[in-house]
């Protein structure tokens, strides 16, 4: 029951809906969302899009060898549904697509396949479990759970602008993480594969993979819905999809997961090896659930960025302070087989002065509307 | 594809007054590389690199309204030399002149005679490796 609670406050926040497999014991559960929604930025470099952010999850598992056996996949199709240019989102870090075309302001799709993995965990004693994960496509121990995966950023669909210094590593081409268990302590260490491609064209990537980076993270139960957690990480410098030089990532947060509030807090960091400074992201998260389906939503950030993320080099300083505060609404309209909801949210970016030819404003506007099908 | 979205914006072309970033790319390769964040040079050769500007909305300017000049400089002052190999195309030769593991940046003028626009762009980082 301890396994259960944790592995639903740290690793995957959604309601799956399941059903038994043929095998005893076994069960197969599936969580599928999808935005189709109005995406525009204002400003010099604003712009729009009718697309969709979606993601299905698949998980089988059940008893197997003395212990508990899972799978799992999660997997898009933004790739068509936003094109390889990604949605609209000023300030977030820029990216090639496969022809080598830069991409600023605006988020990458999510690649094809986000997960494949396979874990196995055995209790040990009824306070104690030792459990083993490896994935061809997955997530390391490296940083909070992905956005995707948080409760708090549910019916929201734009990505954290400190998602590269926080948990860029989701769909990491090769990980293997062990972790223990014991009472309100979990400790998992991961060895993984950073390497990334550019552009959304591969759904697998292991062009010179090896298992060089290495992530620990300790997560504590602290009781009435709080979780907190510290992640530490060494990165070897990439080049690719998600190019950087070597470094150390740091990170801790508290997320409280209760009937009505989902929050998050996270405070992630990059720390170059070699002399270049300490880059820093703050986050706060928070959904409010209330009777009939309503809801809000918010985010509030703080990320330094670098010339290079906004492919501004040579044109303004080496890092830039930003942020962005949104705001959002939903409301579910049906609830059957499948949930359909309709919200919007409204963001004001903040940039520095330098920024501000780039932009057109020191507080550019963005929002969005949507129309989100969970099933 | 499933999104609805404008098209990318093609090239414009406008006075260097609306140029608001620069980037640097070679030009003797098959396709060309994008050097802006770190131009490695290698000691005894010389590359051929060429400016390309932006205006503030990320529209690259080509060409520009007016014939635009090239001036370099150079932290350290030693570490490399730059002479201008076509202007009307923004292309110059990039010599390193310090020993190998030296490092630095580069940054170009662009002047625009016919309205008296000077523009600087830099630095951009420079690291020179041994010979093969």
């Amino acid at each position: 029951m301890l396994a259960v609670l944790l592995a639903s406050l740290v690793v995957v926040q959604h309601e799956m809906h399941a059903a038994p497999a043929s095998a005893p014991g076994w069960h197969v559960a599936w969580h599928g969302t999808a935005f189709v929604q109005y995406a525009r930025t204002f400003g010099t470099r604003g712009t729009y899009q009718l697309g969709s952010v979606n993601r299905v999850m698949v998980q089988a598992g059940g008893p197997a060898a003395g212990g508990d056996v899972r799978f799992d996949f999660m997997g898009s199709i933004e790739p068509l549904t936003l094109t390889d240019r990604g949605v609209p989102q000023l300030l977030q870090a820029s990216f090639h697509t496969s022809d080598g075309t830069i991409i600023t302001d605006r988020a990458h799709p999510s690649p094809w396949i986000m997960a494949l993995s396979a874990s196995y965990e055995r209790a040990l004693s009824e306070d104690v479990a030792v459990s083993l994960y490896g994935a061809a496509i997955g997530e390391p121990a490296l940083g909070p759970p992905v956005y995707l995966h948080r409760a708090s950023a549910a019916a929201n669909p734009v990505v954290p602008l400190g998602h590269h210094l926080q948990d860029d590593t989701h769909s990491s081409y090769g990980v293997v993480t062990a972790a223990l268990r014991w009472e309100h302590l979990h400790v998992e260490a991961s060895a993984f594969n950073e390497r990334q491609p550019e552009g959304s064209d591969h759904v697998f990537y292991y062009e010179g993979a090896r298992l060089d980076s290495y992530s620990a993270r300790a997560t504590v139960a602290a009781g009435a819905g709080w979780s907190l957690f510290g992640t530490y990480g060494y990165l070897p410098a990439m080049t690719q999809g998600h190019a950087h030089g070597a470094q150390h990532r740091i990170g801790t947060g508290a997320i409280l997961t209760s009937p009505t509030w989902l929050v998050t807090f996270v405070y992630g960091a990059n720390d170059p090896i070699g002399g270049a400074r300490t880059r820093r992201s703050v986050l706060v998260e928070a959904q409010r659930l209330w009777p009939g389906g309503h809801l809000f939503f918010t985010r509030a950030e703080f990320v330094q960025r670098t010339a290079e993320e906004l492919e501004l080099v040579g044109s303004i300083n080496e890092v830039q302070d930003v942020g962005a505060v949104q705001l959002g609404y939903g409301r579910d309209v049906w609830r059957g087989a499948v949930t359909v909801g309709v919200g919007a949210h409204a963001t004001v970016q903040v940039v520095t002065p330098q920024l501000e030819p780039f932009y057109g404003a020191r507080r550019p506007l963005a929002f969005g509307v949507h129309s989100q099908v969970s099933w | 594809m499933l999104a609805c979205q404008p098209a990318p914006s093609g090239p414009v072309s406008v006075p260097l007054a609306d140029a608001a970033s620069a980037r640097v790319y070679t030009v003797q390769t098959t396709t060309a590389q994008d050097w802006t964040g770190h131009i490695p040079l290698t000691e005894g050769y010389t590359v051929r690199l060429q400016v390309r500007l932006y205006t503030a909305s990320g529209r690259e300017i080509v060409p520009p309204a007016n014939p635009v000049g090239l001036s370099f400089s150079f932290a350290p002052a030693t570490l490399a030399s730059a002479a201008v190999a076509d202007s009307a195309l923004r292309t110059f030769d990039l010599t390193p002149t310090d020993p190998p593991e030296s490092d630095g940046g580069m940054t170009i003028r662009v002047t625009e005679a016919a309205t008296g626009t000077t523009k600087s762009f830099g630095p951009f980082y420079i690291l020179v490796h041994p010979a093969q």
